[in-house]
């Protein structure tokens, strides 16, 4: 938990996400104590529809992209549980270099 | 027949029919050149070879295993050096013009397989043969001149000592240049001076681990033009050429705009947000400074532009100007994660000119990245610890860091000893240098984290080249749902054998690695774009059992050459130095753990729990 996302879910763009977002995170689910990674996506995809038509598909991140709970848990279940103040990596699955 | 005679005289029984008819998408031969004889003759492969190990690296394995005396020292005349290219080279299949090379590394003593891309894969099939063999040394620098009428031996006086980038430019000139098509792979001055890690180049693209780059130098071979016009036929060229449209299609979608878009030094600041990337020396998972090094920023005051090896849709080549804006024109570097980050991070170097400008002169040098940057890791932090007097050499000194590139290259004082790796360095630095020494084998780690990629790790410790992300692909596991990245159990174990599975699949037939995200099964599509290709009726069934046999065939030769258990298995840090900060704060490999899953690997394989592999075993894969 920190400061900035004490009030909401923080979610951090990383690669192509990033790009569509055009920024680098974005707080959302702003008054709720807890919500779920689905509403968090559907959130952030209602406000950066760029990035929506790429990497979202609803409430799951799209074929190729992962979430990741504060840089420990990798999922795409929408049921994840999330509190405020945690932190969602949206990044490619694909890893290699 | 004498080269037939040698292999069947040096190792294993085969049941031979040498009248065997081609294939389709091969030439059905191997070229077997001896450089001290000054000879070379057509070896025809032997019954079911082909479709029990494919292509690349599969099939290297396999000529590697036959041609190489067990124990012989890699740098001497009698190790092989293998070129081998894949039933693919020449179709329309996107990134399918790539290469294999093969050989008993320098470095690790131990088997290792490079890949590299591009014209030299096409131009060398078009020889009429589908791989090289070269033993022997000659008397002085040489130039293999090889064409479908026979191999030519030239001296390479004038190009000693040169760049590969300039040794392949001078030879394709004296050639005929462009319109005679020649193509031509070199090794740099670290070749020459059998660097352990030294590399073998072509077109600015790199055959890079394991120091293939010092067995073709040991042979005083500067470099190989290939040039020719033996196509080879395909089994349904209408159906691959239908396979081939779909998978540039998808090629560039949503699967690869990473690699189109950013390139691979994205993972950099990735890796950091989830406490992965290594920094100084393995001393940390997060490097402060990774911003500075993220894409946005290196793009911010240079314009980067974007290439591709031959017959690729995707392009994941980022070139960066090495000049900053205003300046002269010097030329570009292409930067990858890799070597971004061993000569970022891990050295402690922020600054992109010097990380820009350190990579270009490993590419001049002709030095793997990799291990270059964790080999003066390493001596920076043996540096800062009292145990060797290097002055300069310290974390985060970028103008030290150019110098010691350079000194390796060149073997000039502590750059002679950090030539050999960070293993042999520390034998003879000694104190407890040992413990930090990243290498698994010998083979020094790339950047992957391994105490917060515990999936990984254990691709690291069973890998039969070393610590390798490339083999085992074992990173995948652990950026999924699938287990928990740290503290894993057994269910770790099937997935890790099938990703490796899969890369061995992909160097064997050989395409880019960066296409994965395009096959909904993997192996079902290989399979499905296989058939055309040869005709054969092959089931994912079956190409899964080929994996197996390849990575047994990679394991034997292991042991035939002196493998021991013991080396299955990660430096003293990764047990005893828990992650200092980032998200994996704490973090820290078991030691008892890693070993049951080592066990865990090598029964899943076949083997036995030490890793040995029993002889039943090799008479079910057709090893023995
Ligand atoms: S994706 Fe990159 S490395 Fe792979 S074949 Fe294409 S350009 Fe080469």
């Amino acid at each position: 938990m920190d400061s900035e996302g004490a009030s909401g879910v923080t979610v951090e763009f990383f690669g192509i996400a990033r790009r569509r977002a055009g920024r680098t995170r974005i707080v959302v689910c702003q008054g709720l104590e807890s919500t779920r990674l689905g509403d968090v996506l559907l959130a952030a995809a209602e406000r950066l529809p760029e990035l929506a038509g790429e990497c979202l598909d609803g409430s799951r991140p799209q074929d190729g992209y992962l979430a990741n709970v504060n840089a420990r848990r990798f999922t795409v279940d929408p049921d994840t549980p999330l509190q405020a103040g945690d932190h969602v990596l949206l990044l490619a699955a694909d890893a290699g270099g | 027949m004498r080269a037939v005679e040698a292999v069947v005289a040096i190792r294993r029984p085969v049941v031979c029919n040498w009248h065997m008819p081609t294939v389709p998408g091969y030439h059905g031969q191997y070229l077997r050149i001896d450089l001290s004889e000054r000879t070379s003759h057509q070896v025809p492969w032997p019954d079911g070879v082909l479709r029990n190990f494919l292509g690349g690296a599969g099939l290297g394995a396999w000529v590697l295993r036959c041609e190489t005396p067990d124990g012989v020292d890699p740098l001497s005349p009698e190790s092989p050096l293998v070129f081998v290219f894949s039933p693919l080279v020449g179709s329309p299949l996107t990134t399918s013009a790539k290469f294999a090379v093969l050989a008993k590394s320098p470095l690790t003593g131990r088997i290792n397989d490079s890949l590299s891309s591009s014209h030299f894969a096409i131009s060398g099939k078009r020889t009429g043969c589908d791989a090289i063999v070269i033993v022997g040394a000659a008397d002085g620098p040489t130039t293999l001149v090889v064409t479908p009428d026979g191999v030519r031996f030239e001296s390479a006086e004038t190009e000693w000592g040169l760049g590969s980038r300039e040794t392949g430019q001078r030879v394709r000139d004296r050639l005929g240049g462009e319109r005679a098509g020649f193509r031509v792979a070199a090794i740099g001055p670290a070749g020459e001076r059998l660097v352990h890690f030294a590399t073998i180049s072509h077109d600015a693209r790199h055959a890079g681990r394991g120091g293939l780059g010092a067995v073709m130098g040991s042979k005083r071979l500067k470099a190989i033009a290939v040039a020719g016009d033996r196509v080879v036929s395909f089994s349904d060229p209408g159906r691959l050429v239908e396979i081939s449209r779909d998978i540039s299609k998808r090629s560039l979608g949503p699967a690869t705009a990473k690699y189109r878009e950013l390139g691979t030094v994205d993972n950099l600041v990735t890796f950091n947000r989830l406490g992965s990337l290594p920094t100084r020396n393995f001393q940390a998972g997060v490097f402060a400074e990774a911003s500075i090094l993220s894409p946005e920023s290196l793009e911010a005051d240079r314009d980067r532009t974007r290439t591709s090896c031959a017959a690729c849709t995707i392009g994941c080549e980022h070139i960066f100007p090495l000049a900053g804006a205003g300046q002269e024109d010097a030329g570009g570097v292409r930067m990858e994660y890799e070597n971004l980050f061993a000569l970022g991070p891990l050295c402690g170097v922020s600054e992109p000119r010097t990380v820009l400008a350190a990579s270009a002169l490993c590419d001049e040098l002709g030095l793997d990245t990799i291990s270059t940057g964790a080999s003066i890791a390493f001596a920076m932090e043996c540096a800062e610890r009292g145990l060797v007097d290097i002055p300069g050499l310290r974390f985060g000194n970028g103008d030290a860091l150019l110098a010691m590139i350079d000194d390796i290259g060149n073997r000039r004082e502590w750059g002679d000893l950090l030539a050999e790796g960070t293993r042999a360095a520390a034998d003879r630095i000694g104190g407890d240098s040992q413990s930090f020494a990243p290498h698994v084998k010998g083979l020094e780690l790339p950047g992957y984290e391994p105490r917060a990629l515990q999936a990984m790790a254990l691709g690291f410790a069973v890998g039969t080249r070393g610590a390798d992300h490339n083999r085992s692909g074992a990173y995948e596991v652990d950026f999924s749902p699938e287990v928990g990245r740290v503290n894993a159990g057994p269910e770790t174990i099937g997935p890790v054998v099938r990703v490796e599975d899969e890369a061995v699949l992909m160097d064997s037939l050989i395409l880019c690695k960066f296409l994965r995200g395009v096959f909904e099964d993997r192996v079902a599509g290989m399979a499905e774009l296989l058939r055309p290709v040869t005709g054969w009726d092959v089931s994912p069934e079956e190409l899964r059992e080929t994996a197996g046999r390849i990575v047994t065939a990679k394991k034997a030769y292991n042991i035939a050459q002196g493998w021991t258990p013991a080396e299955d298995t990660l430096p003293r840090r990764f047990f005893e130095e828990p992650l200092g900060e980032g998200s994996r704060q704490g973090a820290l490999l078991d030691p008892d753990q890693l070993a049951a899953q080592v066990r865990a690997y090598n029964l899943f394989r076949g083997w036995t729990a030490e890793g040995y592999v029993p002889e039943d075993r090799l008479v079910a894969l057709g090893l023995a």
